[in-house]
């Protein structure tokens, strides 16, 4: 199994990752960090780092039920719960924009 | 509902949930936790306490009392986290409910529930002379 | 000059008588000596001799006598014509008035005129200059006796001014003497006071020895209660470790009766296990229950003990405080009182010596009084001779103006003055009420003046109103006969200005005298007097 690689960082208190390969950039943003993606840029609060993560479970249907949020799956990184984004359709709050990239 | 039943009864874990006592069968048990942390998660319902890390695994935690509608009780000094399964049998997946107290193994005896509904609540027992909400977690990820 | 007794034998006649008695015995003697030449010779020689001596004697002596004797009478006639113009003059002078009396010596040789002008001259030069001397000792006098009235009256002044400070010195003194006595009563308050300030002090020590004592008591049950709370939470520690062993446990029973749940048949006896494992748990997690009450009772006791100890502490040290304070008060207020019993005594002494000081000062004063009062008298007795003295001046004026001379001074000259005046007026008196009115008014020192005719009937009058005050004058009036009063009788009689004693006036009730003079018409006929009052407290004006 590849271990996939996510670029981990945190925002609002909760754990949030994406595919490194989907990362392009960083920048500052206003106290904060602005992570240029392919598709979009997101804001974080603070990158944790590029971590490894095994496993990335798709959100099951309780957690469907009460968080209707989409979001490309859970993971456990580093002893952290990581909610990794698709980053064509970030969690409302996280990625304002979206901007067309090289790959778009 | 497949139960795990003694003679004549269903064995449940017996919880506090706020002012609540409330029943969860064994065969939906997967464990009990001291009180997991939780990452909250943004926008999400007031029942979602957040997600938590059991085994490895993401666990999305729920607010017991919230679930059953149960009204504040006394802090606990040991809450619990309950690690249970959830959903229908062949879609089933471990959530947390986050619970005041874990209590006993209790047996509910079968046909005394009262009240008996299609919701996360089957019905309701006495136990031990009180009243105890027997719950059925088949019906938690239904919308 | 008077006739003197001749001599006979020592006028020119009978030297001529005699000369010629002795030339013609000679003769007579030579003829009966015989005849002869020598007899003839010495006849004819004698008779020569006699007839040359005849004839000197008549050119030497009989002639020039007979001169000086005719000029002696002449001399004495002369005499005669002097002695009496001289004794005229001197009448006058004896009269006092120095005015007509050099009119009487007209006639006197120029040399003796010249004399008698001179001193009757020199003599009005005197009685002026005591009249001015007179007038500056009465100012001197009424100076002086004002000074002594002043001075008697600024020392009835100083007096009472000095009765009123004896007074308040005595008051002074008897208020020193209570202050001394409030002072040392004081003094000896303080005094007592400090003792009781000690005894407090003493007091105040002992009982912050004993606070301390209880305040370290007190610590030291606050540190052990520490001590006991410390230990306590080393149990409470251990307890949450059993309690918290006996929740896992506990979790761990559950899990088990979970797991021996599903694993069916096979997990019953483990499930019992599970049972047995919670039952051992839920005991223990119920004897922790059981200890930690006992523990939360113990606890509590001991935060009861602990907060009890600290209130303890805390009011001990609250205590201890006021203690102190109380301590410091009293060390104070001892300090307060040690000086005020110093200054007490010090205020003693003080007004002590006041009291001393004002018991002198009294007697000082009392002996100012008596030396005030015998200034006062002396001032009196000075202002009597001052009197005295203002009275021996007018004396002494009256006196010189018992004299007329020509001067402004001379009150008889001005009464002859004006008395002329009036008598070229004889007759026409009409203007006279006018004429005496002005003269009252230019003499400040006259009360009134009156006109008299011949017989002593009131012609006329004038008063001054400076004296009368502006009062009608009704015992004197036109017409009222006044020849009995002693003073037109002697100017009637004697026809010349007088001058009368003191008296009182009835005008003014002072001391007056009076001035008059006869009225002579321009004939030499006394048609009148004149007069006026003189008052004598005004006599230093005239």
């Amino acid at each position: 199994m590849s271990v996939e690689e996510l670029l981990v960082f945190e925002h609002g208190g909760t754990s949030w990752g994406v595919a490194r390969a989907e990362v392009r950039g960083f920048g500052a943003a206003g106290g904060g960090v602005a992570v240029t993606l392919r598709h979009g840029r997101v804001r974080a609060d603070r990158v944790v780092g590029m971590l490894p993560a095994p496993v990335v479970a798709r959100p099951g249907r309780v957690l469907r039920r009460f968080w209707p949020v989409h979001a490309r799956g859970l993971a456990v990184v580093g002893g952290r719960v990581v909610v990794v984004i698709d980053p064509l359709a970030p969690p409302p709050g996280l990625a304002p924009e979206i901007e067309g990239g090289a790959d778009a | 509902m497949t139960t795990a039943s003694g003679e004549g009864g269903i064995r449940c874990l017996l919880v506090r949930a706020g002012e609540y006592r409330c029943a969860v069968p064994l065969n939906q048990v997967r464990r009990v936790v001291a009180s997991l942390a939780t990452h909250p998660l943004p926008n999400a319902a007031p029942e979602l306490l957040g997600l938590a890390e059991f085994g490895g695994e993401p666990l999305p935690v729920l607010e017991l009392a919230r679930l059953v509608g149960a009204p504040e009780g006394a802090a606990s000094p040991h809450p619990v986290t309950v690690v249970a399964w959830a959903g229908p049998p062949r879609e089933r997946e471990l959530v947390g409910l986050a619970a005041d107290q874990a209590l006993s193994i209790v047996e509910v005896p079968v046909g005394s529930l009262a009240g008996g509904q299609a919701g996360l609540v089957s019905g309701e027992a006495l136990v031990d002379g009180a009243p105890v909400r027997v719950l059925n977690l088949e019906h938690l990820g239904a919308a | 000059m008077r006739e003197e007794h001749v001599r006979p034998w020592t006028s020119p006649e009978w030297g001529l008588a005699i000369l010629v008695a002795t030339v013609v015995t000679g003769l007579v003697a030579a003829l009966a000596a015989g005849a002869g030449t020598a007899r003839q010779w010495v006849a004819t020689a004698f008779l020569a001799a006699g007839a040359v001596a005849v004839l000197a004697y008549v050119a030497a002596a009989y002639l020039p006598a007979r001169h000086s004797l005719r000029r002696a009478e002449r001399a004495g006639r002369l005499a005669t014509v002097w002695e009496r113009e001289l004794v005229a003059g001197l009448v006058e002078l004896q009269a006092g008035d120095l005015v007509r009396a050099p009119e009487q010596v007209r006639n006197l040789p120029d040399r003796l005129a010249g004399a008698f002008s001179g001193a009757t001259r020199s003599l009005g030069g005197l009685i002026q200059q005591i009249q001015a001397s007179s007038t500056d000792v009465a100012a001197a006098g009424n100076a002086v006796h004002a000074t002594a009235s002043e001075l008697a009256s600024g020392s009835s002044e100083q007096a009472a001014a000095v009765v009123q400070i004896t007074a308040t010195m005595e008051e002074l003194a008897r208020t020193a003497a209570q202050i001394a006595g409030n002072a040392a009563s004081q003094a000896e308050l303080a005094a007592h006071a400090q003792q009781t300030g000690d005894i407090g002090v003493a007091a105040v020590e002992e009982a912050l020895a004993g606070v301390e004592e209880v305040q370290k008591r007190i610590s030291a049950i606050a540190s052990r209660a520490d001590t006991l709370g410390t230990r306590s939470k080393e149990i409470y520690r251990v307890l949450d470790l059993i309690t918290e062993i006996a929740q896992e446990t506990h979790i761990l029973s559950l899990n088990a009766a979970i797991e021996a749940a599903a694993a069916g048949e096979h997990g019953r006896r483990f499930g019992v296990v599970a049972d047995e494992v919670r039952r051992l748990a839920q005991r223990s997690q119920e004897s922790v229950d059981s200890v930690r009450n006992l523990l939360e009772e113990f606890a509590s006791s001991i935060r009861a003990t602990v907060v009890a100890t600290e209130e303890g502490g805390k009011e001990a040290s609250r205590v201890l405080e006021r203690a102190r304070a109380a301590a410091s008060a009293i060390e104070e207020l001892r300090s307060a009182l040690a000086d005020t019993a110093r200054t007490a005594k010090e205020t003693s002494l003080a007004t002590e010596q006041q009291r001393t000081a004002s018991d002198q000062v009294v007697l000082t004063l009392k002996e100012v009084s008596q030396v005030i009062q015998r200034m006062a008298e002396g001032l009196k007795h000075f202002s009597g001779t001052a009197e005295r003295l203002n009275q021996l001046a007018l004396s002494i004026q009256l006196l010189t103006q018992s004299f007329r001379i020509d001067a402004a001074r001379s009150l008889k000259h001005l009464c002859e003055r004006c008395a002329a005046e009036l008598g070229g007026r004889a007759g026409q008196w009409e203007t006279a009420e006018m004429q005496l009115a002005e003269f009252v008014t230019r003499h400040p020192f006259v009360e009134i003046a009156f006109l008299t005719d011949a017989r002593g009937v009131m012609a006329a009058f004038a008063v001054n109103r400076e004296w009368t005050g502006g009062r009608a004058v009704s015992h004197v009036t036109v017409g009222m006969n006044l020849q009995d009063r002693p003073w037109f009788q002697t100017v009637v009689r004697e026809g010349r200005p007088i001058l009368t004693p003191l008296y009182d006036s009835i005008l003014t009730g002072d001391r007056c005298f009076s001035v008059a003079a006869p009225v002579r018409a321009p004939g030499g006929e006394l048609v009148g007097v004149l007069g006026f009052d003189v008052n004598a407290r005004s006599w230093t004006k005239i």
